[in-house]
């Protein structure tokens, strides 16, 4: 029995579930909007709501943190970055360090930010069902007629139903590995390839059984989508976010 | 008329490996017919030539008097294709979403999508676990899922490749009556395997693949004996030289 991790659909009944696709979607826009302008109280705020929605539907953050390991080393790299190159006041104690007390803040609430973002995302990925997000991305791309917007959708339904799936091969991958010793030898880069190659041939082997499966069930663009349909309680949900968000700006 | 009808079938692979050599065969509706052999003697390329998932460079199957590559996605639809890797088959995030998946693509209205599903998870019993998510299911559970999915699309054939690949005593007995049950209901079964000894008992004809050829094709009964010296093993019954029983009794 394979583990549920972070990166996939998990069915629920919560009022995020309910909610239609193309709401959710307005709803995640102006929330990463909201998180990549405003200061650290309104951040603080949205972390405090977006912590306990993950707790409601059963994301451990534990095991997101886990899952998002190797985007916050890019989170700590963007921090080294921002604390260097921003110019300032040497810390008082430790003036040999060429970082400055600026620099430390800016690169906080910028990691802060991104990591809202990306949590955010999760949370849209975690209640949404793939076919329900290409669904929506068709609908949103139909005012434009030079836009493939069945193609469009079905390639986003299929990367996000991918993800889940990359990490399962990933895991499975570096267990072996592990069960052979491999972390007994320290040089990153003969562990990187060791595990990139099995970890790649194995990758391409699934899509390419998963596109037979599909194949055999006569996967096509124009196949039945989700019906959407707006219900009050959508605009008003909707309506809730635009309100919070407005709060957020003013603070 | 038979329902599948395979004529000089030729098949190699881009790397020249010969798949399938003259295959030439006819099966009759309803049957339950075992298709065995080693390793890489053609029995998945054959199964994966009855839905057009591989094209013939010579030769024709025509499915029902109509021959696949003239109309792959009706041969889609009346082949029902169960494959080895019962976790690469799913592909929806959940069992109601994946049995959906089939009737989706068949662009049904969404009414008979969900009287389809409904009615195929209940053929395989799976109605309680409909909103749970397909990777928490046990290896019984898919292996019966898939079979749901393809229900779900009507087929007039199904076809199982290896289906009781990594399975345990229950897992097998499930998927076992499930494709008996398939059977009483007038589907015809094509079971690719090598391990006969699950499913020779219920088995209306054997066919014995080897290097990519039909080597013999006829009752059961007739051939097992001499089965082992193509490289599959005899079931222990016969073997020992008992009558063959079924893994339900």
């Amino acid at each position: 029995m394979a583990q549920l991790n972070a990166f996939g659909y998990r069915p629920g009944r919560s009022a995020l579930h309910g909610l239609d696709v193309r709401f959710k979607f307005g709803a995640l826009f102006m929330l990463m909007l909201t998180a990549m302008n405003c200061g650290t109280l309104p951040l603080a705020v949205m972390s405090l709501i977006s912590a306990s929605v993950a707790r409601r539907l059963g994301l451990s953050l534990r095991g997101i943190f886990a899952e998002l390991r190797y985007f916050l080393l890019l989170l700590v790299l963007v921090f080294a970055a921002r604390a260097l190159s921003t110019p300032g006041a040497p810390l008082p104690d430790m003036p040999w360090l060429p970082v400055s007390r600026e620099g430390m803040q800016a690169g906080a609430v910028t990691v802060w930010r991104l990591f809202l973002v990306v949590f955010f995302g999760l949370l849209f990925v975690a209640t949404t069902r793939a076919a329900a997000i290409k669904a929506a991305v068709v609908w949103f791309l139909r005012p434009f007629p030079r836009l493939p917007a069945q193609r469009i959708g079905t390639m986003l339904g299929l990367v996000l139903r991918f993800i889940p799936l990359v990490f399962l091969q990933a895991g499975a991958t570096l267990d072996a590995q592990r069960a052979r010793g491999i972390e007994s030898r320290r040089n990153p880069f003969y562990r990187l390839t060791c595990f990139a190659i099995p970890f790649l041939r194995r990758l391409f082997l699934s899509a390419d059984r998963f596109t037979e499966a599909m194949e055999a069930r006569c996967y096509t663009e124009t196949r039945t989508d989700p019906l959407l349909s707006a219900r009050p309680r959508d605009w008003w949900i909707l309506g809730g976010v635009a309100g919070t968000v407005g709060l957020l700006w003013l603070m | 008329m038979p329902i599948i009808d395979i004529d000089t079938l030729c098949f190699r692979y881009p790397d020249g490996t010969l798949g399938l050599d003259r295959v030439s065969l006819g099966i009759e509706t309803g049957t339950l017919v075992v298709v065995t052999g080693p390793n890489g003697s053609g029995k998945t390329t054959l199964l994966k030539h009855l839905n057009g998932l591989l094209r013939p460079q010579s030769g024709t199957v025509r499915i029902d008097g109509v021959s696949v590559a003239r109309d792959l996605r009706r041969a889609r639809r009346l082949v029902g294709m169960i494959f080895q890797d019962a976790d690469s088959q799913i592909v929806g995030e959940t069992v109601a979403a994946d049995v959906a998946f089939g009737p989706e693509n068949l662009s049904l209205t969404a009414a008979e999508v969900g009287a389809r599903v409904e009615a195929a998870l209940v053929a395989v019993g799976l109605t309680t676990l409909a909103d749970q998510p397909t990777q928490a299911l046990s290896g019984g559970e898919k292996r019966r899922l898939s079979i749901a999915g393809v229900l779900a699309m009507h087929p007039q054939i199904v076809a199982f490749d290896e289906p009781f690949a990594g399975l345990d005593y229950p897992g097998t007995r499930q998927v076992l009556s499930e494709m008996l049950r398939l059977q009483e209901a007038g589907h015809t079964l094509v079971v690719a395997t090598h391990d006969l000894e699950k499913i020779i008992y219920h088995a209306d004809r054997l066919i014995v693949m080897n290097g990519g050829r039909v080597v013999k094709d006829g009752l059961p009964a007739g051939i097992v004996k001499e089965i082992e010296s193509f490289g599959v093993r005899a079931p222990c019954v016969s073997r020992l030289g008992l009558e063959a029983e079924s893994w339900l009794s």
